[in-house]
């Protein structure tokens, strides 16, 4: 089984290169710019990477402390039976389909965005963010529980026994064992962050521009996976624009690619 | 793989109407897909259609996107066919027919109405799309940013107005702050805003998304353009009398029905 899934993977990973070599070999540099114009043969993708990597680090940025601090509340103060049913709630909230976040974002945290800053429209980069944010809290939650329960149990007591207060077990003894399983754990989810198409692509506004100046997440933008479900449909199949597409669907494999190898080095036993 | 199941995804998602009229069982159903200005007319038509017909949205581009590659059996599209378009699918003989007609307009939220914006310059619009016109209060109306909507490049929609504002239907737009795809999106967000400007069919204006006249040079002016139906010479039979049942009376009767003028 594991040398069908490599295979497949293998694959998709050939199928794509070879897709879009043609385009690679004929806009080449052309790539590095930030004008993205078909009809005039402009294909550069910036945007659509910055506004990929901007929504993933609004997204850890609000995630990764409000999954940390639930997480060991529920690992640490919890009981085993109130952790199990949490644990069961969690994972039907990463099975929530991501088109149902998509409509609430655009129906109600794209409107109070926009109600907050007193913007003409709340379909942002922070919006977009916002939504991944809660979107990936499941899986980083679920994961970060699970790597602070690997603890082993002799940590928190060999802590304990020496006097030191709650807050300090925590912090000096659980999180630093339990450091690599919650790197992995962001990781994993930081991946997912990426690769997520429907909820980010309704509510960010489709702007293949960098914002002005750049750290301002108040405007609209373009995620790789959100100009890929705008534009897939309207390319021709073997047309430059089309292997264009595909090179962002590359950029997309090999940033998660990345991701999953440190995660993958990060989590081993 | 990905990609083929992201415009999936996006066709389920933004506007699937699925008509299965009938059910006589064997026959592969009637595929049509395309521009979301000639779906209300093809829906109602298929309900009226003897066999089972499958309607999707996409746009424009997407449906003779999906024609060329044989995925469904006819496109819906509000342009006609790009010389780029034909040039990549050159295997195949296109043909279009006319099923109806309507105006594009430009439509603006009702509170610019409200506070005076009763009329836009054709010259106005080309600087709003150009970005060089940015707030209401630089053509009489209330000091707000404006806030232009822009259409997804293969729409249908988006080559009308360019290229009756600017000459050119591929152009680009810095004035932008939003591109949506289907129509019913771009009602969405128009309603939402306050100082929002957009094209769209004459059909798809209602109490929140009001149209206003175009001017050119002290007179009116209109978009008027094609609502066709393509299909591809290898059309199967089953294709051609969905085909044939549009062109009649009864499609007639559905483009009417949905807004539009029949020929």
């Amino acid at each position: 089984m594991a040398w069908v899934s490599l295979a497949i993977i293998a694959l998709i990973g050939l199928t794509l290169f070879v897709q879009a070599w043609p385009a690679i070999t004929e806009i080449g540099v052309g790539f590095l710019s930030t004008d993205w114009h078909p009809p005039s043969g402009e294909y550069g993708l910036l945007p659509m990477l910055y506004g990929s990597v901007a929504v993933m680090v609004i997204a850890m940025i609000i995630a990764l402390p409000v999954g940390l601090l639930a997480a060991i509340n529920i690992s640490e103060t919890r009981s085993p039976r109130l952790r199990a049913g949490l644990r069961s709630i969690l994972e039907l909230l990463a099975g929530i389909p991501s088109i149902v976040y998509g409509l609430i974002g655009v129906a109600y945290v794209s409107v109070w965005v926009a109600k907050g800053f007193d913007l003409q429209s709340g379909r942002l980069i922070l919006t977009a963010g916002l939504i991944l944010s809660v979107m990936i809290l499941p899986t980083f939650l679920s994961l970060s529980v699970e790597a602070l329960g690997a603890v082993p149990r002799h940590v928190r007591e060999n802590a304990r026994a020496l006097g030191l207060y709650r807050h300090e077990v925590i912090l000096q003894a659980l999180i630093p064992t339990a450091r690599k399983g919650l790197v992995g754990a962001g990781l994993l989810s930081l991946g997912r962050a990426l690769g997520e198409t429907m909820a980010v692509m309704l509510v960010i506004g489709s702007i293949d521009r960098l914002p002005d100046p750049l750290w301002n997440v108040l405007s609209s933008g373009q995620t790789l996976t959100s100009k890929l479900g705008r534009e897939m449909g309207e390319a021709a199949y073997g047309s430059l624009h089309f292997g264009a597409l595909i090179t962002l669907g590359l950029c997309l494999v090999i940033m998660t690619f990345i991701l999953n190898l440190i995660a993958t080095w990060l989590l081993r036993a | 793989m990905a990609c083929a199941c992201l415009t999936l995804m996006r066709c389920i998602l933004l506007c699937a109407v699925i008509v299965l009229t009938g059910c006589s069982a064997g026959t592969e159903p009637v595929r049509i897909s395309g521009s979301t200005t000639v779906l209300p007319a093809t829906s109602l038509a298929a309900e009226s259609f003897d066999a089972p017909v499958i309607v999707n949205a996409g746009g424009s581009g997407a449906g003779f996107n999906q024609l060329a590659t044989g995925q469904v059996d006819l496109a819906m599209m509000s342009r006609d066919i790009k010389p780029l378009e034909r040039e990549n699918a050159s295997k195949h003989d296109f043909t279009s027919h006319v099923v109806g007609q309507d105006i594009v307009v430009a439509v603006v939220s009702s509170e610019l109405v409200d506070s005076g914006i009763s009329a836009l310059e054709v010259s106005d619009l080309g600087a709003i799309i150009d970005g060089s016109i940015s707030n209401w209060s630089q053509i009489g109306g209330p000091d707000r940013e404006i806030f232009f909507i822009d259409k997804d490049a293969g729409s249908g929609t988006r080559q009308t107005y360019m290229l009756a504002i600017t000459g050119d239907a591929d152009a680009r737009a810095p004035g932008a702050d939003l591109v949506v795809g289907p129509n019913n999106e771009e009602q969405t967000a128009i309603t939402q805003s306050d100082a929002a400007l957009g094209f769209l069919s004459n059909a798809w204006t209602n109490a929140d998304v009001v149209a206003v006249p175009v001017i050119d040079g002290g007179d009116e002016i209109f978009f008027a353009r094609d609502l066709v139906v393509v299909s591809r010479e290898d059309l199967r039979p089953e294709g051609k009398a969905f085909l044939d049942h549009l062109l009649g009376d009864e499609g007639r009767e559905a483009v009417k029905a949905s807004g539009y003028s029949a020929p």
